[in-house]
């Protein structure tokens, strides 16, 4: 640093210096104006006239007086004071004559010394020199203001060199003072200033709330920037409460909780609110609190960050691996999927449209969309119904419209996916077996009539049981391994019947419930089994076939058997009637009803029996129901034949086209 | 013997859980799996140093647990939180109302269970 900079303070002059200077320019001036009776004691003391040192020192005085009222520039008049100091030293020496005087030079060093408290080198220096010319003109022209005795040049030197040493270290302590102790403010000023500029500069919001929830003016621009501006003094859940009114009065609650010290801080802080939603940004919230030295709460530090590219990112990702689980489906069936999708499809447009009889009934399409979903690996649209159906049963009411519409976009989105995924390859291709074949072209071997032959080709385009019931085996294998009961054997029996897909796809998508009761419900755990005797596995015996002209649809397995008592329990606790055997038949398929404590994601909410027994009704089919207490359950659906079903030497064929 | 906690839920995995944390630290813990369940235990067992209850239950559900239990003078001191899902203001006003203390979202961390516990039975 050069000389220069080192004596000239920076332009810059903080609040800081600037309110510190005006009060210390003010004390000078008292201080000064002071001096005046001290000044004419002296005088008279001295016999140098008490008047005169009444009317010098007044005149002197009037400059500085002027300046305080006139002037704006604080450090300007500090070193007027400078020039004022010295010559208040120099009429003391005046006034002084007699044997003391060269004593009264004493008060140019003191005062010298005291203007290091202006913290500005130059004002030493306009002292040092008014002190320097001052001693040299009078000592010329009136020796006898000055020195009591003949003063040679040298003396005049002696005291000049004091004065220039005293001064090199004033202006060496002023610098320093000014730099360390005044300057320090315009640091702390600049460091505010990079601390806003981050705060200004990053995403995350920043403020603190009192124990009653009010907001303090320091924020990071992030917060106004989602919440708007705020009031003077206005709460954290006042100025959220436009974005949601819930979160509000939640978070309202919690600061009570905090403020009330019932619970533990840092408990009562983690149950205030974590995540708020801003129309398509989702706000994360975390909270920590500000402690006073006595470690109690003062205050509480409110983060808030976007947290909405994640969640995105977190959900494509979701559906990425979603996407992989459910072209694994697709590989194993293709038919089955298009089916599941356009079923689905209508189920979500129902929900959308608002297309329900009442609650149960929302809460059955629900249900199926989630068993299904579920099924075919749609993890994101699965777990968004169960939690659907939680809300359903926790609040008796249908959930609000865009938690609705969230599931609808959500399978759209798992569509728009599929379909680009997939491209046109979707559309329906006929598949034909070997057995098919060689039996269509044995018939045109055997010259078998043309009727015939087409009516087997036509039966190509209806769906072969035998591939339906292999599909649900899948199903049903992959549902046993996902709830944990191991290796299921499951053995199927189509006898070769073909049925029409768009009649028959309704029932068979409600038809995987029997077999989802069978594996949660009815089948037993492993243990279990081998102490009563059973083989380890699970066995289940699903079949189709034709007897006494009705088509029939069996499942059987070797599980507990129905819990008739349980039944009747819930029946009962449900109002429904209990007192016969056909009573309890009409409980198994009422919606509400389970035996089961906890629902899980695949079964358990006693809703889907109610879709299987309408699907069967609607085709004028009846359920019977074989149970035995420890040695299994079989149900039969049987259904009048009619032009969807297809079985060989049936001359009904059905209309495929 | 430690001190006896009582906890309500109709989840058997809740009270497990609980159940374990609490164990944990030295407390004993006796489990009810519904409102009614609940007033009973309390009204039988003085020895009950505080109530951990969930709300939504069969039977009776935990508010209404609640205000049966504070209806006796004898229970006025007993400490009573709430296990409740997130951002369910209406419903903590309710439990407040009622007499809980205070309340703890699920699923809860084990620490500040036992924190709360500690506060709520010292």
């Amino acid at each position: 640093m050069s000389i220069k900079k080192y004596l000239v303070l920076p332009d810059e002059v903080t609040d800081f210096e600037h309110n510190y200077l005006k009060k210390l320019n003010k004390v000078a001036l008292y201080f000064f104006f002071a001096h005046i009776p001290v000044f004419m004691l002296v005088a008279w003391a001295a016999d140098t006239g008490p008047l005169s040192a009444l009317l010098l020192t007044g005149a002197l005085l009037t400059g500085p007086a002027i300046a305080q009222f006139s002037m704006e520039n604080e450090r300007l008049k500090s070193m007027i004071y400078g020039f004022t100091s010295m010559c208040m030293g120099g009429l003391l020496v005046h006034f002084g004559q007699g044997p003391v005087q060269i004593e009264m030079h004493f008060y140019f060093f003191a005062l010298l010394a005291m203007l290091c408290a202006y913290a500005n080198p130059a004002v030493n220096i306009v002292a040092a020199v008014t002190v320097a010319l001052h001693h040299l003109i009078v000592w010329y022209y009136l020796p006898s203001s000055v020195f009591n005795y003949d003063a040679s040049v040298w003396v005049v030197l002696v005291h000049a060199a004091f004065v220039v040493l005293e001064t090199v270290a004033t202006c060496y302590i002023s610098r320093r003072f000014f730099d360390d102790v005044i300057g320090l403010e315009k640091i702390v000023q600049e460091r505010t200033r990079e601390v806003h500029m981050i705060l200004n500069n990053i995403g995350q919001g920043f403020l603190t709330v009192d124990l009653f929830g009010v907001m303090s003016e320091e924020r990071s621009s992030a917060v106004s920037g989602w919440f708007g501006q705020s009031q003077e003094h206005q709460t954290f859940s006042d100025y959220i409460r436009p974005v949601d009114a819930t979160v509000a009065e939640y978070f309202e609650l919690g600061m009570e909780s905090v403020q009330e010290g019932i619970l533990p801080t840092e408990v009562a802080i983690n149950q205030l609110p974590k995540r708020l939603v801003s129309g398509t940004t989702i706000l994360e919230l975390s909270y920590r609190p500000v402690e006073n030295a006595e470690n109690t709460i003062e205050r509480v530090l409110i983060i808030i960050t976007d947290i909405t590219s994640q969640v995105e990112r977190e959900h494509a990702e979701a559906q990425q691996k979603q996407l992989m689980d459910v072209f694994g489906h697709i590989m194993r069936d293709k038919l089955g999927f298009l089916e599941f999708l356009s079923e689905t499809d209508h189920l979500v447009d129902a929900v959308l449209a608002n297309q329900y009889e009442n609650l149960p009934h929302l809460k059955r399409i629900i249900h199926t969309i989630k068993g299904n979903a579920g099924l075919f690996g749609m993890a994101s649209v699965s777990s968004l119904c169960h939690s659907l159906e939680d809300k359903i049963v926790s609040e008796g009411a249908a959930p609000e419209e865009f938690e609705l519409k969230n599931l609808g976009d959500e399978w759209n989105a798992v569509r728009d996916n599929l379909d680009n995924l997939l491209g046109k390859q979707m559309d329906k291709n006929i598949e034909i077996n070997d057995e098919d074949y060689e039996a269509v072209l044995r018939a045109l071997l055997d010259k078998e009539k043309p009727e015939k032959i087409a009516k087997m080709v036509q039966s190509w385009k209806l769906e072969s049981t035998k591939h339906r019931l292999e599909f649900i085996k899948q199903q049903t294998e992959g549902l046993a391994q996902r709830l944990g009961k191991g290796n299921i054997s499951i053995q199927t029996r189509p006898h070769n019947l073909r049925l029409k897909n768009e009649d028959w796809a309704p029932f068979w998508s409600s038809f995987v419930h029997i077999l989802r009761n069978a594996v949660d419900h009815g089948i037993e755990p492993e243990d279990e089994r081998v102490e009563s005797g059973k083989e380890g596995a699970g066995q289940i015996q699903i079949e189709t076939y034709v007897e006494n002209n009705e088509f029939v649809i069996a499942v059987e397995d070797d599980g507990r058997g129905i819990n008739w008592e349980g039944i009747e329990a819930m029946a009962e606790k449900s109002n429904l009637p209990h007192d016969n055997e056909e009573d309890l038949f009409n409980a198994i398929f009422h919606d509400g009803i389970t035996t089961k404590a906890t629902p899980t994601q695949f079964s358990g909410r006693g809703v889907g029996m109610g879709a299987v027994r309408s699907e069967c009704e609607k085709r004028g089919g009846k359920i019977e129901i074989l149970s035995q207490h420890g040695k299994g359950t079989k149900f039969s659906f049987r259904f009048p034949i009619n032009q969807s079903v297809y079985y060989p030497g049936n001359d009904t064929i059905a209309n495929a086209a | 013997m430690g001190k006896q906690i009582l906890v309500v839920d109709d989840s058997a995995a809740v009270r497990q859980q609980v159940g374990m944390a609490l164990g944990h630290a030295g407390f004993e813990v006796v489990e009810a799996a519904d409102g009614n369940e609940g007033v009973s235990a309390v009204d039988g067992n003085p020895n009950i140093a505080m109530v951990i209850s969930d709300v939504n239950m069969p039977n009776m559900n935990g508010l209404e647990m609640v205000s049966a239990i504070k209806q006796k003078p004898s229970h006025q001191a007993l400490p009573i939180i709430m296990l409740t899902t997130e951002g369910q203001p209406a419903l903590i006003k309710q439990a407040k109302a009622a007499g809980a203390v205070g309340w703890i979202v699920k699923p809860f961390d084990a620490g500040q269970l036992v924190a709360t516990v500690q506060k709520l039975t010292a």
